[in-house]
């Protein structure tokens, strides 16, 4: 039985599974386990976002520690032997106890995290002078040398055993950087489908109901979850082989999925995959082409609000994505000030 | 445990920045600056007219991000300023360190 059981409204319930969800993927799943936690994920969207919210404030935390993340683990299906066995009842009450404790510990300094992360309050306060904060691009760099770029609002899973490196993308857009193994594939599953990755860089994004697949780089088999892995010689047309420079455009289905390929030029992977944090250098530019540019790849927009501003010339080496350093430097050692308009928009104005 | 976690989390900030191998000629700081920042991976912001006609120090060897800033500037009118969460570096002309004559030349070319 399912033990999963929330109800779709009790967002405290939710948030509490989600948190056990973390702690559990963290440490490994086990076969029914996975069973379990693909159909809760499944079950209700607001159980993808309390997931993905809380998965966020664990690798904040992560993040914090210094600490590389552990969901790479391999599965220890014996994990959970002393659970189903106790020697005797106060191991187990004591076990219980423990695991209540940690259980509980995350939940708290997760919900800690997301609340100073994700308050609504905070768009309230973001538009009276609140310092500025954005969120940056996280990159997660696996045991076996790949790396995953996660943009904002991304989560995985990421499942590695003996056989197979198998991350699932559970919400958003990632791009992958994949080290050759050739006897583990690595498969990026994102609701159902497959991507059998050839030693490539590839980008997935997952809306409700496409999965759009970039690659940059080698070769990416495009799969159905059920099915077995065939010599590329004998690959099925339903399920394609797609090279570097094509896209594949998935519609989810309730039958098979359409699975359409597509050439794609280099000025449109650039712009597609603009997300990317890269450093730009920008030599005795002004601010105005400056902020164009950081404009371009971030979701957070600047704005230069005061004509005095507009001859301020800067050199600069920056990463594209640390909008919230660039900004914090300008406005304390340039003279400039920073304020919210809106959710998105820093407005860039000379101290008066 | 909660505390035993916080505890954790705040020596672990604590640790000490990793060190980079530099190889930095002296030069012009418009230059220099550049070069530095490529060999120490961090970001860097500097008005170019505020550092025109500086003269930076060598850097050679295996040095953290700050003590190579501090090696380079060292003696010249330049100073810096960490962003204390994203590791970025402005680098601004200190005013107090420029010598009475260059100052005024300096002061004209800004305004």
């Amino acid at each position: 039985m399912n033990p999963y059981q929330s109800d779709y409204t009790d967002y405290t319930l939710i948030n509490q599974e989600a948190s056990e969800w973390i702690l559990k993927t963290d440490r490994g799943l086990t076969a029914e386990e996975q069973d379990q936690f693909s159909d809760w994920l499944a079950r209700s969207k607001a159980h993808k976002e309390a997931y993905v919210k809380h998965r966020w404030g664990w690798e904040e935390l992560d993040r914090l520690a210094g600490l590389q993340t552990t969901h790479d683990l391999p599965v220890n299906p014996d994990l959970l032997i002393g659970w189903e066995a106790p020697h005797s009842s106060k191991k187990w009450l004591r076990k219980w106890k423990e695991t209540s404790l940690a259980v509980a510990a995350i939940w708290v300094l997760g919900t800690f995290l997301i609340y100073t992360q994700f308050n609504p309050s905070d768009v309230e306060e973001l538009s009276k002078n609140t310092p500025v904060v954005v969120e940056r691009i996280r990159q997660m760099d696996l045991q076996d040398g790949s790396s995953i770029e996660l943009n904002h609002d991304a989560a995985v899973l990421v499942d590695y055993s003996a056989e197979e490196r198998r991350v699932q993308l559970l919400a958003g857009e990632a791009s992958f950087d994949i080290a050759k193994d050739p006897k583990r594939p690595f498969v990026v599953d994102v609701s159902g489908i497959r991507f059998r990755a050839l030693g490539t860089i590839f980008n997935v994004r997952y809306n409700q109901n496409e999965v759009d697949l970039i690659v940059t780089e080698g070769r990416v088999q495009v799969m159905e979850q059920e099915d077995e892995y065939v010599e590329e010689t004998q690959t099925p047309a339903h399920e394609p082989i797609v090279e570097q420079s094509q896209r594949a455009i998935v519609t989810l289905t309730e039958n098979r999925p359409n699975i359409q390929v597509l050439e794609i030029d280099s000025h449109q992977i650039i712009d597609e995959l603009i997300w990317r944090p890269e450093l730009i250098d920008f030599n005795q530019e002004p601010l105005s082409v400056i902020v164009d540019e950081f404009n371009r790849r971030n979701k957070v927009k600047m704005k230069i609000d005061d004509e005095q501003l507009t001859s301020l010339r800067l050199t600069s080496i920056f990463w594209s994505d640390n909008v919230e350093g660039f900004v914090r430097l300008l406005e304390s050692n340039f003279e400039v000030s920073a304020r919210w308009s809106g959710e998105n928009l820093i407005l860039l104005s000379r101290n008066r | 445990m909660l505390l035993s976690a916080v505890a954790l989390l705040t020596l672990l900030s604590c640790s000490p920045e990793p060190k980079h191998s530099f190889s930095v000629s002296e030069g012009y700081a418009v230059n220099t600056l550049k070069v530095y920042a490529s060999q120490a991976q961090v970001e860097i912001l500097f008005d170019p007219t505020s550092v025109r006609g500086i003269k930076t120090n060598a850097l050679v060897g295996s040095h953290d991000t700050e003590s190579a800033l501090e090696i380079m500037t060292r003696g010249t009118p330049l100073k810096f300023n960490k962003d204390p969460k994203t590791g970025a570096y402005a680098i601004l002309l200190d005013i107090s360190k420029v010598p009475e004559a260059p100052t005024k030349q300096v002061s004209s070319t800004e305004k």
